[in-house]
């Protein structure tokens, strides 16, 4: 030993009882333990509230129709209805269809706050030789129609308080096929607000020039006159061959 | 109470008083070596129960010299004479051997218990302080040059 050594032991030579150190020491670890666990779990939640955050995030972003809009209902053969998902793209909507025919979709339309916000109108039409987009002042002049895309349409407001109605008449020159899309608000309802339609007419282009849209119907629906069984609308489309 | 039980009793009944002396030298108070002393043992004995330690002796040094500041830091500390002390022993050479590792950098002062009381070799040293082998040596040299100069007579290493 040397004298350091045995300088440090005599230094330690007045040294307090132990008690009960050793008892100390267990529970010491037991804590230890408790917190130990209590940790792997909360990082384990944490993990897990993060994971469930960042998918939501990814699928709000990448999906929006599924995280953020109203679902579209079913159609009855139970596949989702591709003209609805169109429309609540668009528009933050709840849609309830009604029966469809051949070239011809509606629903009414309820917002987010449970307001009813009347009818949307979807119609298809064949006009593989051309079409005029009607003028509302002069019904027999062409429209200069915007594009969209490879979409050419015209867009119609009407601002009546009672009677309320947006509409877009969209047609694709390569094949034809025209789309008349008109949210018509609810009627007599004495004020502006309540009677708003469904889709603002942006909206309504949007959706009317809406590939997907013009593809969701079959070849051969259409409403060509004369169909008589075909919804009216606001703006008709012209009689095309 | 299980094997497995008894034998970290025996282990740390054993351990527990060498342990509480080597972190008085290295505090200079027997209240804070017991904390420090409790908190190092129970890691021990939660690590050995989850995975098991190679050197739990030497895991039991790493964890106590991890409870003290080991860079940069030194200390001014006034030790004073304690009240209990029995009759015929004279504490005037412990408080100014305290004192003096005291004011040792902290790294010699855990070299210097480590080794001179604790009674460990250089490589145990460095694997508790996670240090080369020469850098203990080189601690352990120096903290007793400075022992010497601060205690004022020899202290051979």
């Amino acid at each position: 030993m040397t004298a350091l050594d045995e300088r440090l032991a005599k230094a330690l030579e007045v040294e307090p009882p132990l008690g009960d150190a050793v008892d100390a020491v267990f529970h010491r670890a037991k804590q230890l333990r408790r917190r130990r666990i209590r940790a792997v779990l909360l990082a384990g939640l944490v993990a897990i509230v993060l994971v469930a955050a960042l998918g939501y995030g990814l699928i709000s972003v990448l999906m929006p129709t599924a995280a953020g809009r109203p679902v579209p209902h079913p159609s009855p053969g139970g596949s989702v209805d591709p003209v609805a998902v169109v429309l609540a793209e668009v528009a933050d909507l709840t849609l309830e269809p009604r029966s469809p025919g051949p070239g011809w979709r509606q629903y009414t339309a309820v917002d987010r706050a449970g307001h009813p916000r009347g009818l949307i109108v979807v119609v298809v039409y064949a006009a593989p030789t051309g079409l005029c987009l009607p003028v509302l002042a002069h019904r027999d002049v062409c429209a200069l129609a915007e594009a969209a895309g490879d979409v050419e349409y015209a867009r119609y407001r009407f601002d009546d308080v009672n009677a309320q109605v947006n509409e877009v008449i969209a047609r694709r020159p390569r094949d034809g096929r025209t789309v008349a899309v008109m949210a018509a608000g609810e009627r007599d309802t004495g004020a502006a607000g309540a009677g708003r339609p469904a889709l603002t007419a942006a909206e309504a282009a949007r959706a009317a020039t809406d590939q997907r849209l013009m593809d969701a119907f079959g070849e051969a629906e259409r409403c060509n006159a004369p169909a008589p069984a075909c919804p009216v609308l606001r703006v008709e489309v012209p009689a095309v061959g | 109470m299980g094997d497995d039980d008894t034998g970290l009793l025996d282990f740390v009944a054993t351990r527990y008083p060498q342990l509480r002396r080597s972190a008085f030298l290295m505090c200079g108070d027997w209240a804070t070596a017991d904390d420090v002393v409790r908190e190092a043992l129970a890691r021990v004995i939660a690590d050995l129960r989850r995975d098991g330690l190679e050197d739990p002796g030497g895991s039991a040094y790493a964890e106590l010299m991890a409870a003290f500041p080991l860079k940069h830091k030194r200390r001014e500390h006034v030790f004073v004479a304690p009240s209990d002390v029995p009759d015929g022993h004279d504490p005037t050479e412990t408080i100014l051997l305290l004192d003096a590792l005291q004011k040792l950098a902290p790294r010699c002062r855990a070299v210097l218990v480590l080794r001179h009381w604790a009674g460990l070799q250089i490589t145990e040293i460095a694997d508790v302080l996670s240090l080369t082998d020469e850098r203990v040596e080189a601690y352990d040299a120096a903290g007793c040059k400075a022992l010497e100069s601060l205690l004022g007579e020899p202290v051979p290493s």
